[in-house]
């Protein structure tokens, strides 16, 4: 499973690369209720991660030929509505104000009655190579929707009406989720580079060299922007927001395989075949690490428990004060 | 409930995405670094907390098969 669990209630909600997702008791693990996408035609899988608001979780399910943007009753998993597109849904599913926006692997972009599953605008790609069941999370900043596209096009749409406002071409594949810190919108490229673009218009600034390859979901902590990339070592690093100067890189052995660094007080979390290592956010130091029995993909907290999600399915419940020692 | 686009038959030309090498990995595992597979065992051995996975640390742990 690849995607982040969610806490809401006492409920922890995923979904398996099996076909179905779960919402589990929080305190035992138990089913609260499960989803089973078998009966929407093929047991499809769920990579972007969900929203829950208004008592409602919106989420996307992927496969061939056809996924859906299911929407819930988050307490009894009443299904509401279901809308399908060909590949389905493979991104994050956003939301503002009612309206739910889902990117899909036609190379789409829906904007949808949360209440009753209408559909308020559709906005479609340009050219083929915006279609494709690997698309990049897309990003809601302020009254616009930014999205990426397989091609390396990315567009922001006025998250109103759906109008494009301005389209700009990266030149690489896109290879993280979309980003702002304050300012530009930012994404990581095949090419090794996080590209940054004004919101305003989308003039291009000078890009930044990582020296690997981005990954996973770009995540913004105060002024530091969190990248994962991959070169002779696997890495996350701290970028200064403004400038986008490197404050500090960690490197690992291992494959860092937790696509979106978890934040937990003034650490982030991140995991690896078999290890969960928390950096302070301030310095990238040790700040303790915990044992884990698989590869960790999602990662999720509530107050005194983590939450994570395996490669192999397993969700596991963690006690926090197993890993700090407190 | 209609499916937002009437005219998905027309779209369903442009879904195949000749540069996903497996369709079926599911978009965010095909984000992650392809190696070759002796270099990936190799990492593996390398990753310090394998030797000592968790045993009954866990306050749950449920199996989704996926």
């Amino acid at each position: 499973m690849f995607i982040t669990p969610a806490v809401a209630g006492s409920a922890l909600y995923i979904g398996s690369c099996s076909g179905r997702f779960y919402a589990l008791d929080l305190a035992t693990g138990a089913d609260r209720w499960v989803y089973d996408t078998s009966v929407d035609g093929s047991p499809a899988q769920f990579h972007g991660d969900l929203l829950i608001a208004g008592g409602r979780l919106f989420v996307g399910s992927d496969t061939d030929p056809v996924g859906h943007l299911y929407a819930f009753d988050a307490a009894s998993g009443r299904l509401a509505w279901k809308l399908p597109s060909p590949g389905g849904v493979p991104a994050r599913v956003l939301g503002r104000d009612d309206v739910v926006y889902a990117q899909t692997a036609a190379g789409e972009v829906w904007a949808v009655d949360g209440a009753t599953g209408e559909l308020v605008w559709l906005h479609r790609a340009v050219g083929p190579g915006a279609a494709g069941r690997r698309q990049v999370d897309p990003l809601v900043e302020g009254d616009r929707l930014v999205v990426g596209w397989p091609s390396g096009d990315v567009e922001a749409l006025d998250a109103a009406t759906g109008d494009l406002l301005w389209r700009a071409q990266i030149g690489e594949r896109l290879n993280t989720s979309l980003a702002a810190v304050g300012g530009p919108v930012l994404v990581g490229s095949m090419d090794g580079e996080l590209h940054a673009l004004t919101l305003a218009d989308g003039r291009a600034r000078p890009p930044i060299d990582l020296g690997g390859l981005p990954y996973g979901d770009l995540v913004a902590a105060g002024r530091c922007l969190l990248v994962l990339h991959a070169g002779d070592g696997h890495s996350l690093s701290c970028l200064d927001a403004a400038s986008g100067a490197t404050v500090w890189t960690r490197s690992f052995v291992s494959e860092i395989g937790t696509f979106r660094p978890l934040l937990l007080g003034d650490a982030v979390v991140i995991g690896y075949a078999g290890r969960l290592v928390a950096l302070g956010l301030s310095d990238g130091a040790d700040a303790w690490s915990c044992a884990v029995d698989g590869v960790a993909r999602g990662l999720n907290a509530d107050g005194d428990r983590m939450y994570v999600g395996m490669q192999g399915g397993t969700v596991t419940a963690l006690p926090l004060a197993q890993c700090t020692g407190g | 409930m209609p499916a937002p686009n009437a005219d998905r038959g027309r779209l369903r030309a442009n879904t195949a995405d000749p540069m996903t090498p497996n369709a079926t990995t599911g978009a965010r595992a095909m984000r992650t670094i392809r190696r070759p597979a002796a270099l990936l065992f190799v990492s593996l051995l390398l990753a310090p907390g394998l030797a000592t996975a968790a045993q009954g640390t866990e306050a749950w742990s449920r199996d989704t098969k996926g």
